[in-house]
């Protein structure tokens, strides 16, 4: 019993985290129907940023983490400027442009940073009883805590805010964009901005428990590919509730059936999510 | 006259917006249907649902005999539905010659190899394209682009072909020609027409029969004639005018 | 009158480069020596593997991040047989071969009806789906240890793979040239162009591209195969991103949507390898470089350039072929 309440504690820290990456790539695919396949390796970066600023300046965890998702705020804003935007009409090119950059990135991490994980101090020590049955990271109660509020902080932007208005309009139609005179080069630069921010806050957030390597990337980014297309493309609570999902199937189906195939069961639910409901748990694209 | 296709309460939402309202009404082959309305008021949807682009949230549709409710557009334009778009669709990277033999093609039984450059020719002649077949498309200027897209619709035979607005932004004598064109393809080619068309000039002469959306909703069916007497086609044009 | 666009009326001129490229290679068993025969044979395998790409993301515009993987289902598949059922290779190719191409079918169905998008998540999902299955499935295919196989035909001799990879290229490339030339390759570009138009003249677009991506899996498999047998040592570096990468590179900066494209971006980064192999894992950093700079400024890649240089000067351009 109390072995299921920590692998469902487990599963929702790691889904929430999950949530909060796939809202970075669902935001960018929303507005400007661009997947960014450099999507881990900016999370990454942004993990090395939190430990670095950590370390070599000084810094407490939580200015080191605010700097780390700015700086990964500003790369984003330049590579939308001079990558993506002359890319604008051509879906493929985007794609391909995403991934030599995804490659580019995990080799200079690995020419920078070297092979080795890395991490940043851990912010808090010790562990809670939760639940009086087990004991469990202080570090990832914390975790969790933070990625709620972030989410929530999204979600506020999304609902209160001129620009929330206008994503959620272009996310669901495209053709709204031109109806509500939005100026679209403004919105796709700060969307993709903000979509790597995103990135950049699930990677501080976890790289305290889970170090990061240069190649760690390509998961990350599968992951949350699997939660947007789980949640249906364009659909923000869809990315919530997909991570969750995930992570307890993640973690459930780990302890439960093998451990060596982890990450096989998040493909496992994208071929049926594909074959049983193509458009996504709340997807509202149709066939 | 033989009924060739029917709509029946098809309606079709975008999100939150309700792009089109339970429309129903029947064309009669060989007939010339105008189609008009104000901006946004459905015009194009109702070709997306008709032609399979989009298909519809309820109703249905049946065209010479056969539900094509659920068809894609490919099926669709074999049975016999052909279209042009309103913001054109040329494929750009090949010559006029080689988008009109797409056409060819893609047809059930394609046209054989060596009888399709002649036919191709004939059709960019007819549509006023001679001499630009080796053109690749995307250097067409707008109302060439126009042109291509009839010479591809034709291409398929279709018994009822869509045409979606192909006279905004020719000068009087260009539309003179696009007139005749119609007027051709209605009249000699025994195809059905409908005509989405916001020169009023110009439906009102050729049209047997005109529909008026608004918002979504079918508010007037009639003659030409009748149509320019009916007080609400006023209002909503009227409503358009400021835009 | 021909029926086809001015650019590919000189058919049997246009051969004559192609054949002479061909009696080049022919005679490189002679004289190369055995280091760099084997860098030929692996330029070959990256021609099939670029080119076959190119079919599908150029000449369709859809991105597979699979083809490095089904390159690994040919060679782990023939490898398997062989291993396991002494099958000889020259039988385990095309059973792995058939079975690429039946995964590419059934992942193909089900995801490119609903996008572009959905294809390139989707195979890169796969890919990385088979690196954990290779690497769980210790006691089958040895792991990252690699699998020991034998040699594809008699006793190991350079020459013998050189001379079939050389075969297997030709092959590959003919069948891409005819189906460019044929109605379906008419069919691939206008979908290309723009899919709602296509669709609306009749083309079935899901199947249209179903079958490209099914006909590209296929000759993955044709390629990796090969190359397996000839290491005699299949690792999961063939279905690796890594190579994925190498393949996407090569068909980006050679030229893609462009016949001969690929072939040059291959040989060409495939001899750059060779010189710059001393600087280890910076290669690669390089190559993702030079990509980036090709994709973004130059799409048209080298044989753009070329045909740009060649027309300026007011030839017609020669190797730009089917472009």
């Amino acid at each position: 019993m109390s072995d299921l309440l920590m692998y469902l504690t487990n599963g929702v820290v790691i889904g929430i985290i999950y949530a909060l990456s796939a809202l970075g790539v669902s935001l960018i695919v929303g507005i400007m129907n661009v997947v960014n396949f450099a999507h881990g390796e900016l999370y990454i970066l942004a993990g090395y940023f939190s430990a670095i600023f950590a370390s070599a300046l000084g810094l407490g965890p939580i200015p080191a983490m605010v700097l780390a998702v700015a700086a990964v705020f500003v790369l984003g804003l330049l590579l939308e400027w001079t990558l993506i935007r002359p890319t604008y009409g051509d879906d493929m090119y985007s794609l391909i442009i995403t991934f030599i950059l995804s490659i580019i990135l995990q080799n200079a991490y690995l020419f920078i940073f070297g092979p080795y994980p890395q991490k940043p101090p851990n912010w808090i020590s010790g562990a809670s009883n939760l639940f009086g049955l087990f004991f469990y990271g202080n570090q990832r109660l914390l975790c969790l805590a933070v990625a709620v509020g972030v989410i929530a902080g999204f979600f506020l932007v999304l609902h209160k805010t001129w620009f929330g208005r206008v994503v959620r309009a272009v996310s669901m139609d495209r053709e709204v964009a031109a109806m509500l005179g939005v100026n679209p080069v403004r919105v796709n630069l700060l969307a993709f901005g903000l979509g790597c921010a995103l990135a950049g806050a699930a990677g501080v957030i976890l790289t305290p428990i889970f170090p990061v390597t240069p190649t760690v990337g390509v998961g990350v980014s599968l992951t949350a590919f699997v939660v947007v297309v789980l949640g249906g493309m364009g659909s923000f609570s869809g990315c919530v509730v997909g991570g969750l999902i995930l992570g307890l199937v993640e973690n459930l189906g780990a302890a439960y059936l093998d451990s060596g195939y982890k990450h096989l069961f998040g493909f496992v639910i994208l071929i049926m999510v594909l074959f049983f409901r193509p458009a996504g748990l709340f997807g509202q694209k149709q066939l | 006259m033989n009924e060739l296709l029917r709509v029946e309460g098809i309606s079709k939402r975008f999100g939150g917006v309700q792009a089109l309202g339970e429309i129903s009404f029947s064309l009669g082959e060989h007939e010339l249907l105008g189609l008009i309305g104000p901006n946004g008021a459905g015009k194009t949807t109702l070709f997306h649902l008709i032609a399979g682009t989009l298909l519809p949230d309820t109703g249905q549709i049946s065209f010479a005999g056969h539900d094509v409710t659920r068809l894609k557009a490919y099926q669709t334009c074999r049975l016999g539905i052909a279209r042009t778009f309103q913001v054109t669709r040329p494929f750009a990277k090949l010559s006029c010659l080689e988008n009109v033999e797409v056409a060819l093609v893609g047809a059930e039984a394609p046209v054989a190899r060596e009888d399709r450059g002649e036919r191709c020719a004939e059709l960019l002649g007819l549509v006023g394209l001679k001499g630009k077949e080796r053109l690749d498309a995307g250097q067409l200027n707008l109302i060439d682009k126009k042109r291509l897209e009839m010479a591809r619709a034709l291409a398929t035979n279709p018994r009822l072909i869509l045409l979606d607005e192909v006279l905004g932004g020719l000068n009087s004598l260009e539309m003179g020609q696009a007139m005749d064109l119609i007027r051709l393809i209605h009249q000699d080619m025994g195809a059905t027409v409908i005509w989405i068309e916001h020169v009023m000039g110009a439906i009102m002469r050729l049209s047997q029969r005109v529909l008026v959306l608004d918002q979504g909703e079918l508010i007037f069916a009639g003659t030409p004639e009748q149509v320019a007497q009916d007080r609400r086609v006023i209002e909503a044009y009227l409503g358009e005018q400021d835009a | 009158m021909t029926m086809r666009h001015p650019k590919d009326s000189s058919g049997r001129q246009e051969l004559l480069p192609w054949l002479a490229v061909l009696a080049l290679f022919l005679t490189f068993p002679a004289w190369l020596g055995e280091y760099w025969l084997g860098s030929a044979i692996v330029g070959l395998f990256y021609v099939m593997m670029a080119a076959s790409w190119n079919l599908l993301a150029g000449f369709t515009g859809q991105v597979s991040f699979a083809h490095a993987a089904f390159a690994g289902v040919g060679a782990y598949t023939s490898g398997i047989l062989a291993v396991k059922l002494g099958l000889h290779p020259l039988l385990g190719v095309p059973i792995g071969v058939a079975a690429a191409a039946l995964l590419s079918l059934g992942l193909g169905a089900l995801c490119i009806r609903m996008g572009g998008i959905y294809l390139s998540l989707t195979t890169l999902a796969f890919s990385e789906i088979l690196r954990l299955v290779i690497n769980n499935e210790y006691q089958v295919t040895r792991g990252t240890m690699g699998l020991k196989v034998p040699f594809i035909l008699g006793d190991y001799s350079k020459a013998t793979a050189f001379y079939l990879m050389l075969a297997a290229a030709a092959v590959v490339l003919l069948v891409i040239r005819w189906l460019l030339k044929s109605d379906l390759g008419l069919m691939f570009r206008a979908v290309q162009n723009d899919e709602v138009a296509a669709d609306s003249l009749g083309v079935p677009v899901t199947r249209i591209r179903v079958t490209a991506f099914v006909v590209s899996g296929a000759m993955a498999g044709l390629a990796g195969g090969l190359y397996g047998h000839y290491l005699t040592l299949i690792t999961p570096h063939i279905p690796s991103l890594d190579l994925m990468f190498l393949v996407l590179a090569m068909a980006v900066i050679g030229g893609m949507g462009t016949f001969a494209g690929p072939v040059v971006g291959a040989l060409f980064l495939e001899v750059l390898a060779e010189y710059i192999r001393v600087w280890g894992e910076f290669h690669v950093l390089i190559f993702s470089l030079v990509a980036l700079g090709f994709a973004r400024f130059l799409p048209g890649g080298i044989v753009g350039l070329a045909g740009a240089w060649l027309a300026r000067r007011g030839t017609p351009a020669g190797k730009g072929g089917a472009a």
